[in-house]
């Protein structure tokens, strides 16, 4: 039986910038709405696809050095972001390798969390926008 | 037409050229010191203008 294999090299890039090595999750929402689309004589509910409704959450580790997480977000909260790509291996992107592209989402906040014993984390959810899966 | 140079391994091998796509914005590289504005070509000496940021952790 195929499996897919846990994850331990993938590729998380906000722009040009990659912060894989920040990121401990990424959770990718494709979504398209489900509309109604029932008319006199239906004897069923019927759906066609709406707009399409995305999130990307990730998780990272909060580092405030040069060019790390801090650097990467500070100026982004509050915009939207061109592109965030995800990657579930450096290797080179191909059908068993997908490469997903979030063009246009929104960054509301940047909720950091600072707690005693434990490396400081923050978690984004980037909103909306177009999602897309390439093969090549 | 700007050139930049890459001065943070997140974005690639430093000191080489940065090749922007449409997408990037270039504004906030700048500003999170990701690359660097450069006069000169990197394949002609191009020097980085600030210490970059690569260390064998990339974790602090």
């Amino acid at each position: 039986m195929a499996t897919s294999t846990v994850l331990s090299n993938p590729v998380v890039k906000i722009g040009a910038v990659d912060l894989s090595d920040q990121c401990t999750s990424a959770t990718l929402s494709y979504k398209i709405q489900a509309l109604q689309a029932n008319a006199f004589g239906s004897t069923g509910i019927a759906y066609v696809g709406g707009l399409q409704d995305n999130t990307l959450s990730l998780d990272l580790y909060w580092s405030t050095s040069a060019s790390e997480t801090y650097a990467t977000l500070k100026s982004l909260v509050g915009t939207v972001i061109a592109t965030v790509t995800i990657q579930g291996s450096s290797a080179a992107t191909s059908a068993t390798n997908p490469i997903g592209t979030l063009s246009g989402s929104f960054l509301s906040e940047e909720p950091v969390v600072y707690a005693l014993g434990a490396l400081t984390t923050c978690n984004i959810v980037l909103m909306g926008g177009t999602f897309a899966w390439a093969e090549a | 037409m700007d050139r930049y140079i890459i001065s943070s391994i997140r974005v690639g091998e430093i000191g080489t050229a940065f090749i922007a796509s449409p997408s990037d914005d270039i504004a906030w590289l700048l500003e999170g010191g990701f690359i660097q504005r450069s006069d000169t070509h990197p394949s002609k000496g191009a020097k980085l203008a600030t210490k970059p940021d690569a260390t064998e952790n990339k974790k602090d």
